[in-house]
């Protein structure tokens, strides 16, 4: 190593371990500032275990009772039928309004943009404040859990389908439009068959995460599993608790495994049909 | 259910022929599908009659969001600042928590069994929705802050790990075995074979989780753990629309700068890399 | 100084791939294998790095510190430190693409830093300047901040061997190290390890008959997993139709090719 070597000082490690050793002080730092702001100690799910303890000592043995309970069966139909509504209806709505927005089947460029302003303005507002405003219009309930779930999924999925539309395969269009097809044909024969499997297949998606949406929605008032759970906490029924948290654990893992399978199965499709 | 029926209808519509029997099947489908409408809206209460009665009345009483309290903004600032500090604190630490979890399930890492494992327990805690987490944390640990960043964090490693993961596994074994080659131990390989491959994955998934963070921090909020999402119940349950709605509207503009703030952070960090 | 005794490799079918392969490679040599593909070229390859086990045979290789390693036997730490010891020039596309190209020559002193430091601080800056050295030596001296996914293949090629000379081996082993490369790119490549194997020794795996009759100070033709030619490197068609059988007319295409890319006319037509 007698001789001089030139290298790049941004190449140097030891430039590079400095940089990194900033990042990690820097986000360490920006953490403890945070928590102290907070007033909340990081370690407190260690440091005070024993309310961990405690709690599992409530929660066992578990109510299996509640498994064989009308209430339960019955919130969870409420609460799979919320989901359903809310892709169902979002889905429908995404897919009408999706046409209206995307650059190649919208009549015009002033209501492409208006239909992309309002599914952005419905894509960026929280299902949960959606449904505070429905509940004061319509009251408590799955009902107001069920708009809130459409006008959400709608918003989720208008802009993606929209996307889908605009980046769709020219030449079945152009094809269909040789034939001498009006615009409604063209769109419905050139446009629709390409997309239609990705909006089904993104339904099943869409469901898994409404399911998830429709039991946060419950705890607000939503009805379901979600108020269930929520009152077994509030009451100190924490017997329930658990039997509701693995009884809404088993149900996720049952909706995500059914929507893998219906999933996979439309791809197969949708490749042996190209 | 009923989306795979309409499905399968325009599917067949292009391949068969019409016929009679093609056209009851539609039938069949259509008619399932909206009786399987029916029943679900007959559990969720839809009852269209009271909407259609109370709908003045009801319209008449929300039109309070419509004229947002802007003087109520100044004392939102600080709950403001208590929602990004949820979405933020819990998205370095689900990262740094999430990496060795997906160490243990990916198949070029370590054996089947303990991948297969990991895989199961990330879609176990997959399953279980952030409410859920917060619920319980609530119970053990009281309203505050400090069960909200629970139930984030914990909320964030499963689909960290499973897409850190797949990342992992895609990387080119190749690369490794020329690694190994090397004279280089195990861990060396993952340090310097698979680690720098699976960093830009990291980044990009790590800052959409706080794009997602955000929206449970207000949803979390509202259940006890503080900031905007707390303020906006606290409204609503005062009968407070106006103050609401400005709460609602501080809600949006925040969502929507994180967005676009991950957007440019995005371009910002990918910005000349010319891979991919 | 590497010496392969009677190698047999039989997979899991009961197929058995190489049928008592022997040759050596002395220190100084420039050894080029040959052979139709599934003759079992790679797969020698890889026993000699323990990559794969093989089913019967002896594999011993002698360091420049006269140390002797029976590399069929080694596992564990003393085949790391074996395997220190070899050079190995991959195809370039095993590079780690997403690093730099000189955090990649670095790559080949992995063996030498302990694993607390490599996840801790990572390599130092001697470290740095030697690497540069490396890349300097073959001319790739101002790729050094490129992202290594973004060369070209001659010039990831030349990084793979950057990293070899870096590692600073007793013998250098090269896995196909021009096959994925235009002609005039591999020939340039076959020079820079001609002096790499003056200095120390280069075993190599071949598919160019051409390169290795210019280049190699010796050859060895396989096929059937047996060695069927080890002597002075020839273009002979006889030999090679020997070697190569049916494939050869194949071959024959790509090689042309190369042998008369420098004059004139074919420059003309390949533009």
């Amino acid at each position: 190593m007698s001789e001089r070597v030139e290298v790049p000082s941004e190449l140097m490690p030891s430039r590079k371990f400095i940089k990194s050793l900033g990042i990690f002080f820097g986000l360490s730092g920006f953490l403890i500032a945070a928590f102290i702001y907070l007033g909340t100690n990081p370690f407190m799910f260690f440091t005070e275990f024993h309310y961990v303890m405690n709690l599992f000592k409530d929660m066992v043995p578990l109510n299996t009772d509640l498994f064989a309970s009308e209430k339960l069966w019955a919130s969870m139909i409420q609460t799979v039928s919320m989901a359903f509504l809310g892709t169902f209806g979002g889905g429908f709505l995404a897919f009408i309004m999706a046409f209206f927005a995307a650059r190649n089947t919208a009549p015009n460029a002033l209501t492409r943009s208006a239909f992309r302003a309002f599914l952005a303005v419905q894509r960026v507002a929280p299902d949960y404040a959606i449904m505070l405003v429905i509940i004061t219009t319509v009251g408590f309930g799955p009902f107001a859990g069920t708009i809130a779930l459409i006008i959400g999924s709608t918003g989720m999925f208008g802009k993606f389908f929209a996307d889908a539309i605009e980046n769709v395969n020219k030449k079945p269009q152009e094809s269909v439009r040789v034939l001498g097809a009006t615009k409604a044909q063209e769109i419905r024969y050139g446009i629709v068959p390409l997309v239609l499997p990705s909006f089904v297949a993104n339904g099943f998606f869409l469901l898994e995460i409404n399911m998830g949406a429709a039991i946060a929605l419950g705890v607000y008032g939503g009805g379901g599993l979600g108020f269930h759970l929520n009152v077994a906490g509030d009451t100190l029924q924490y017997k329930d608790l658990l039997a509701y948290v693995l009884f809404i654990l088993v149900l996720m893992i049952c909706i995500e495994r059914t929507s893998d399978f219906f999933r996979k199965r439309i791809f197969n499709k949708g490749v042996t049909l190209k | 259910m009923g989306s795979i029926a309409q499905f399968d209808s325009s599917q067949h519509e292009a391949l068969k022929p019409y016929g009679s029997n093609k056209k009851w099947r539609l039938l069949g489908r259509f008619l399932f599908v909206v009786v399987l409408v029916g029943l679900t809206s007959w559990q969720v209460e839809v009852d269209l009659v009271t909407l259609v009665r109370d709908l003045p009345e009801g319209l008449d009483r929300s039109k309070d969001f419509f004229n947002p309290l802007f003087s109520a903004i100044p004392e939102l600032i600080g709950p403001a600042f208590v929602l990004i500090l949820l979405a933020l604190i819990p998205t370095p630490i689900g990262v740094f928590l999430a990496i060795p979890v997906s160490f243990l399930a990916s198949s070029n890492i370590v054996p089947s069994w303990v991948r297969n494992t990991m895989r199961t327990l990330i879609t176990i805690q997959r399953g279980i929705p952030e409410i859920v987490v917060m619920v319980l944390m609530t119970a053990a640990f009281g309203l505050g802050a400090y069960p909200g960043i629970m139930a984030i964090t914990i909320g964030s490693i499963g689909m960290l790990a499973k897409l850190f993961a797949d990342a992992i596994e895609e990387v080119d074994e190749k690369a490794l075995e020329s690694l190994e080659c090397t004279g280089a131990t195990k861990w060396q390989v993952v340090r310097y074979g698979i680690i720098p491959e699976v960093i830009p994955t990291i980044i990009s998934t790590s800052i959409f989780r706080f794009e997602i963070n955000m929206r449970q921090a207000g949803l979390l909020g509202a259940v006890g753990a503080g900031g905007l999402g707390y303020e906006l119940s606290t409204s609503m349950l005062a009968l407070e629309y106006e103050r609401a709605a400005a709460v609602i509207l501080m809600l949006l503009l925040l969502i929507y700068a994180a967005e676009k703030l991950s957007d440019k952070l995005r371009s910002i960090i990918f910005k000349g890399d010319d891979l991919k | 100084m590497l010496e392969v005794n009677n190698l047999t490799k039989t997979v899991k079918n009961g197929k058995s791939i190489l049928n008592g392969i022997t040759f050596r490679v002395e220190a100084g040599e420039f050894v080029g294998v040959l052979g139709p593909s599934g003759a079992g070229k790679s797969l020698s390859i890889r026993c000699v790095l323990g990559l794969t086990k093989a089913s019967s045979g002896d594999i011993y290789f002698e360091d420049n510190k006269d140390r002797i390693y029976h590399l069929t036997q080694l596992s564990g730490k003393k085949l790391r430190y074996a395997r220190m010891k070899m050079g190995v020039i991959f195809q370039g596309s095993n590079l780690v693409r997403r690093l730099t190209v000189l955090e990649n020559v670095m790559l080949g002193r992995l063996a030498r830093i302990p694993a607390w430091r490599s996840w801790l601080y990572g390599f130092t800056d001697a470290e740095a300047r030697r690497a540069m050295k490396a890349l300097n030596q073959i001319g790739m001296g101002e790729y050094a901040g490129r992202l290594t996914g973004s060369l070209s293949g001659g010039e990831m090629q030349r990084v793979a061997i950057a990293r070899a000379i870096n590692q600073n081996p007793a013998l250098y082993i090269a896995d196909e190290p021009v096959s994925s490369l235009d002609p005039k790119n591999a020939r340039s490549i076959m020079r820079l390890l001609a002096p790499l194997a003056a200095e120390k020794g280069v075993l190599g795996v071949f598919h160019q008959p051409d390169l290795v009759a210019k280049y190699c100070t010796r050859m060895i033709g396989l096929r059937n997993g047996k060695v069927i030619y080890d002597g002075v490197p020839s273009s002979d068609s006889d030999l090679l139709r020997e070697i190569y059988g049916e494939e050869l007319d194949e071959l024959a295409d790509i090689s042309s090719l190369s042998l008369h890319e420098d004059d004139p006319l074919s420059q003309q037509i390949k533009a």
